[in-house]
């Protein structure tokens, strides 16, 4: 489990990034982070991974503190990067070189996720496209068993059939032990793995939520009319008519697009406290 | 008027199961594949799954056996046809109704149709 406790974080003086935020995130959850450009995705992450240090605030995950990088964190803690550089060794030995490090690594898996990505452990990385090299640390990262595992756009450079087969792989490594976080532009990639929802948005955490409570409030649709002002809470204009962020009159789930929500909560922020946080009384 | 019965992606998953076991791909007393299995076949968060098997065990469609796994009724069959009928009845229908009256289609109309879909099923 991890806690983030107002917690702030700036690269320069005045300038914070994040601000006094506060999260919590409980292992055996599968937690996406949503923000625009530069919002602090990448930032929150490497807070949480222990490669940057808060200027004030406190985070602690399974207890301890990621910025004293103690053994026994890191060993239950594997990052995936959006960009990174691997050393020119072949797949297998930068396999035997780190795997020591993750008490309880999985050479199954390992092996199991190379070959579902078509990666043959024989060759260099060096002669690996970008897309590749992604594979092969997404494959660790499944096999590394650790308790935390944090990606920063997973599915960036991956072809569409290797994305189906990332949601695959992670999808049979979720269990009560685990938390993921994922950050992601590509929402749509990794929604159906999703069971928790982060926004940031202007230095501040502006939802985090369950899926479950999401659907339980909004729902999306497609309809031909534009849905009355009770019910819509944003929508925007597709070929066949409207596609709406409605609230959930009828208690009855619906499905969620998290796209457009993400897309609502950007417009229109007071959605969160209007019709997200409080209970509804209709 | 909404395009379609839109629902959440548990039920989805749910009905998906109950027509599997209606069209016989695990018979009675058969086991299902595992939660882990089915999410890692559908890509979804396993929790997802595990709403979706609570459902069709509160609908009497599949049985848990501790430990070992969820197994199709022995009236599973009949039941997950009674699931896709309800959901049909209270979903489709009615938005097939809405067009039908909004075309102004008539009842004699609807049946030379459906007679016609019927002989070119059998061909």
């Amino acid at each position: 489990m991890i806690v983030v406790q107002e917690m702030s974080f700036s690269y320069r003086r005045n300038k914070p990034v994040l601000d006094q935020i506060n999260l919590q995130m409980e292992a055996g959850g599968v937690y996406g982070v949503l923000g625009a450009n530069g919002v602090g995705k990448t930032t929150l992450l490497h807070l949480l991974g222990g490669l940057l240090f808060p200027s004030s605030g406190n985070i602690t995950a399974d207890g301890m503190k990621p910025m004293l990088r103690q053994p026994a964190f890191l060993e239950q803690v594997y990052y995936v990067p959006v960009e990174f550089d691997l050393p020119r060794i072949t797949v297998q030995a930068y396999q035997q070189r780190y795997a020591p490090f993750y008490r309880q690594f999985s050479f199954t898996t390992w092996a199991h996720a190379l070959e579902t990505f078509g990666i043959d452990a024989h060759v260099s990385l060096a002669h690996l496209s970008f897309g590749q090299k992604k594979k092969v640390i997404l494959s660790f990262a499944i096999a590394s068993g650790c308790r935390i595992l944090l990606f920063d756009e997973p599915t960036d450079g991956l072809d569409i059939p290797s994305k189906d087969s990332f949601r695959r792989l992670l999808s049979a490594r979720i269990d009560e032990q685990r938390l993921a976080i994922i950050t992601t532009h590509h929402v749509l990639d990794v929604a159906m793995l999703l069971d928790h929802l982060v926004v940031l948005k202007d230095q501040h955490v502006l939802m985090q939520s369950s899926i479950e409570q999401l659907t339980a409030r909004v729902r999306t649709a497609t309809t031909t009319q534009l849905p009355g002002a009770d019910e819509l809470l944003y929508s925007e204009r597709v070929p066949g008519g409207y596609h709406c962020l409605l609230r959930n009159m009828q208690g009855q789930e619906g499905p969620l697009d998290l796209e457009l929500l993400f897309k609502a909560l950007q417009s229109h922020p007071e959605i969160v406290q209007n019709s997200l946080t409080h209970e509804q009384h209709i | 008027m909404e395009f379609q019965a839109q629902t959440a992606i548990w039920l989805q998953i749910a009905r998906q199961i109950a027509t599997r076991i209606m069209v016989g791909e695990w018979p009675p007393g058969e086991r299902i594949p595992s939660v882990r299995e089915l999410a890692a076949e559908l890509q979804v968060n396993p929790n997802t799954v595990v709403r979706s098997v609570t459902f069709l065990q509160d609908a009497g469609i599949i049985v848990n056996q501790r430990g070992i796994g969820y197994f199709v009724a022995d009236d599973g069959v009949s039941k997950a046809r009674d699931l896709r009928k309800k959901a049909f009845t209270e979903e489709l229908l009615p938005v097939f109704f809405q067009t039908v009256d909004e075309l102004g289609i008539q009842w004699e109309e609807l049946k030379t149709w459906y007679q016609q879909h019927q002989n070119n099923s059998k061909s």
